[in-house]
């Protein structure tokens, strides 16, 4: 797992966008830079109690999570954060991850 | 000036439908459930294979076929054909599309057809891998599918709207009793409020009542020139279509569907309001969604969900998914569950809805809602329906 979110800003305007864009819906640029976004605040949460096809699942917290510069992302959640907390962003590969800020 | 599109060349004149099963034989696939309503659809309209010139189809299970290959297996020669994948409101943006091209004299007689057969296991997997953004930002963290994603929705509109589970309840079971009146619905048993509130939960705050029930099934309807409905059939007519795609890219909460961006268009362009609909299929994957286009609507009087849930859907006052909806009747993929919802609107303006009749229904509305591409749904479309003289 590595520290911080990797998201996408647009060259033109700021906007700040998770999963990627190629064409900015606020001005329309097309040149985004790579931004690492380091924290973000939980607005709700559930937890996956089952799925599908899965006969030994473990629940799982997930979170909708507005982030820093403006977008809203799911988030699975390491530790015991709950709406309205601070949380510090991480990703494994491209999922992203949060846990109370420290 | 705007124009205002008029659909007087247009009438669904028959409608179909497969069995809809749970737990299709190994074999089954989408394919036969489409032939199935098919069969059944160009028996309601008194209209021979050959003599259809279009065809529509949503699917999210014929891959890797396309839609030309579907009509080949399927023995069809035409000179119009579309292909919709987006989600819950394909069938109803295939409708669309279908009413147009006749408007147009691009066919005269089309087959809007919809139907999945994933299997469970098969749903599982395309739930993880639905596109770019699940498979790669949210299938790791244990996502499983749109449960998770109206699991959360539906927790912010209880905070945003003063809902409690039990209200949900209501709508689950209003249309499971709805559900008795149609042979094809899977689960038709009554459900209690003890039965709703005793079922193990899935997402919280989804308890298994919540969670539309995947399916194999197929659904057909035929479009086509008013004069040509059977004899005595009674013709329905299109009032006005409304359609709205990532209306707010996925930035918001989510509790306001596209139809808040359509809605004021859609009642404009048939000239009636929420008060005059007789009858509506609103699309119903999770109670949630039900609110939020009823409320995007205009059909909640001052957005007081509650209130209208108790006054009008737990008494069944407000014919709404009056087949039982997908919540009881099933999910053939998504797509198929907007091609239902038309057609029970149909069946109801054409007084043929047996035990679940409305009474007197002149017009009605259907709508279509889904492709949850991270957050919510980004897709939306409805249409009034109008009985024909």
């Amino acid at each position: 797992m590595t520290p911080g979110l990797n998201a996408w800003k647009c060259k033109s305007c700021g906007a700040v966008y998770f999963p990627e864009r190629y064409l900015c819906a606020d001005c329309g640029g097309h040149i985004f830079e790579a931004t690492i976004v380091e924290e973000g605040v939980i607005e709700d949460m559930t937890m996956v109690r089952h799925v599908l096809g899965q006969k030994d699942w473990q629940p799982k917290p997930i979170a909708t999570v507005l982030i820093d510069g403006g977008a809203r992302i799911l988030a699975g959640v390491l530790d015991g954060s709950g709406p309205n907390d601070r949380v510090s962003l991480a990703q494994e590969e491209s999922a992203p991850y949060v846990q109370r800020k420290t | 000036m705007a124009i205002r599109p008029t659909y007087e060349n247009t009438a669904v004149i028959g409608v179909g439908q497969s069995a809809y099963t749970r737990r299709p034989e190994p074999g089954l696939l989408a394919h036969h459930f489409i032939r199935d309503a098919i069969v059944a659809a160009l028996a309601d309209a008194e209209m021979k294979l050959n003599e259809i010139d279009g065809l529509a189809i949503s699917s999210m299970s014929i891959a890797p076929d396309s839609a030309v290959d579907v009509a080949w297996r399927l023995g069809l020669a035409v000179r119009w054909l579309h292909q919709d994948t987006n989600g819950g409101s394909s069938s109803i943006s295939a409708f669309g599309a279908a009413a147009r091209a006749i408007e147009m004299g691009a066919a005269k007689n089309i087959l809007v057809v919809a139907g999945d057969a994933t299997g469970l296991a098969g749903y599982a997997k395309l739930a993880a891998n639905f596109n770019r953004a699940i498979r790669d930002h949210a299938a790791a963290l244990g996502y499983g599918g749109p449960n998770t994603a109206y699991a959360l929705l539906t927790a912010r509109q209880m905070k945003a709207y003063g809902l409690e589970k039990a209200d949900y309840g209501h709508m689950a079971i209003a249309q499971r009793t709805w559900a008795a009146g149609n042979p094809f619905a899977v689960y038709r048993d009554p459900m209690t409020m003890e039965d709703y509130l005793a079922a193990p939960m899935v997402v919280d705050p989804l308890c298994r009542f919540d969670c539309v029930p995947v399916v194999a099934g197929g659904q057909a309807i035929v479009l086509a020139h008013p004069d040509r409905a059977p004899k005595g059939r009674i013709p329905v007519h299109i009032k006005a279509l409304g359609y709205s795609f990532n209306h707010d890219h996925q930035a918001t909460d989510g509790l306001k569907t596209g139809a808040s961006v359509f809605a004021k268009d859609l009642w404009d362009l048939a000239g009636v309001g929420p008060d005059d609909i007789n009858v509506a299929s609103i699309y119903d994957d999770y109670p949630a969604m039900v609110v939020a286009q009823l409320d995007d609507l205009g059909f909640i009087p001052d957005h007081d969900a509650k209130r209208f849930i108790h006054a009008r859907i737990k008494d069944r006052s407000f014919p709404v998914n009056t087949w039982g909806g997908m919540l009881s009747a099933g999910q053939p993929g998504g797509t198929a569950g907007g091609l239902n919802g038309i057609s029970e609107v149909t069946l109801q303006l054409q007084h043929r809805a047996g035990d679940r009749q409305i009474p007197n229904a002149r017009l009605g509305l259907s709508t279509g809602y889904g492709m949850t591409m991270y957050r919510y749904g980004s897709t939306a479309g409805a249409a009034i329906l109008e009985r024909g003289a």
